[in-house]
């Protein structure tokens, strides 16, 4: 008779979890998140490894925010450095965040997409707005953190601290319109597996998954928002994401 | 074929050796003072009778201190901020136009004149 670690049956509960709230919902779209690029840290824009021209899309980003260990406010920006943005402060930043509006966007019949909405292309099969959201979490503020003003979509850690190690469970809560969204989906290692077959989120809003990396972590939450109205849009596509590095070995 | 496993087992074992662990240059102080790693600069803060010596090093290496624009900011225990320039005097040193009283909180704020690349380090007085 073998003996199965405490470990090793979290893993297998939330396994069996993951394979019964797994969708199988079409994925497409880029995001935007935070990484740290030479010393500093950068907006990428991209999907997977691809790694796009953020600097180009910088007049869609609406807005930079950055919050101190206490939640202080901390005047943040982006600057175009070469090829990359990177975040400017004025004092050391624990969470920064951003919005991008990236306009409307249509998928014609042939499957080619144009940034229009269907006024203009009547024939779509898709009309769509997107917005993206990312946060970043350098380290955890003394308190929860809070929803932050213009973020529509946004994935909150549900406890006051992060795990230190891979594999280990991590719980978020996926918050839309500042409430509990139930069904947004999560893609829980957005730049090594962003072709994953997203989870969505619980009745209370929460997910519970393993932590993918010993690095840099970037999930992606997804909602699409029905408007009243159909008749140019079928829906807005609200993308966000929650980044954050787990240590290595001390050097 | 056993010689084939033998030394596929072999490479695997050599493989799930615990990587060693490298230093970047040493995280002692060398001028008596309290130091913090922000990326690969280390930063020590000494504190002198009427003001802060800052000293700035990268993998053991001294950085010119004239390579950055330095700004020291402090929080002190009732909140209130202020920000002053840090001159660099010599060498890798800065020094601080005054002293912060004990439980303010210190950022040493430096940019690379080059780069616009942005260092911080924190601290707390005693």
């Amino acid at each position: 008779m073998t003996q199965t670690s405490p470990a090793l049956k979290v893993t297998a509960a939330l396994a069996a979890g993951f394979a019964l709230l797994a969708v199988s919902l079409p994925v497409e779209a880029h995001s935007i998140w935070f990484a740290q690029r030479a010393r500093q840290l950068a907006l990428i824009y991209g999907v997977g490894a691809d790694d796009l021209d953020a600097v180009g899309r910088m007049d869609k980003i609406t807005s930079v925010t950055g919050f101190d260990e206490n939640w202080q406010p901390v005047e943040t920006s982006l600057r175009a450095t070469g090829v990359i943005p990177v975040v400017d402060s004025e004092e050391p930043v624990s969470v920064v965040a951003a919005v991008m509006d990236y306009g409307d966007w249509v998928k014609m019949p042939d499957g080619e997409w144009h940034s229009a909405n269907r006024k203009q292309f009547p024939d779509a099969v898709i009309s769509e707005h997107n917005y993206k959201y990312a946060v970043h979490i350098k380290e955890m503020p003394k308190g929860a953190i809070p929803m932050i003003p213009g973020h529509k979509l946004q994935l909150v850690p549900a406890t006051s601290v992060l795990p230190q190690s891979m594999g280990n469970p991590i719980v978020l809560k996926a918050y839309y319109d500042g409430k509990p969204t139930a069904g947004v989906q999560i893609i829980t290692d957005y730049v090594n597996d962003p072709d994953q077959l997203p989870l969505v989120t619980g009745a209370d809003g929460t997910i519970t998954f393993p932590v993918r990396n010993q690095g840099l972590n970037v999930v992606t939450a997804i909602y699409l928002e029905k408007p009243k109205d159909t008749s140019v849009y079928d829906h807005f596509e609200h993308r966000a994401t929650l980044s954050f590095v787990l240590p290595h070995k001390p050097e | 074929m056993n010689h084939l496993k033998v030394l596929a087992l072999s490479a695997g074992a050599l493989t799930l050796v615990p990587g060693l662990a490298l230093a970047h240059g040493s995280m002692r102080p060398s001028h008596g003072g309290v130091v913090q790693m922000s990326g690969e600069i280390m930063v020590e803060l000494v504190t002198k009778p009427k003001a802060l010596e800052i000293y700035v090093t990268e993998e053991d290496e001294p950085i010119p201190a004239a390579d950055f624009d330095g700004t020291l900011i402090v929080t002190a225990p009732g909140g209130a901020k202020t920000r002053s320039a840090l001159k660099a005097v010599s060498g890798n040193k800065f020094v601080s136009s005054g002293r912060p009283g004990s439980g303010s909180k210190v950022v040493v704020s430096l940019i690379e004149k080059k780069s616009s690349a942005k260092t911080f380090a924190s601290f707390t007085m005693k």
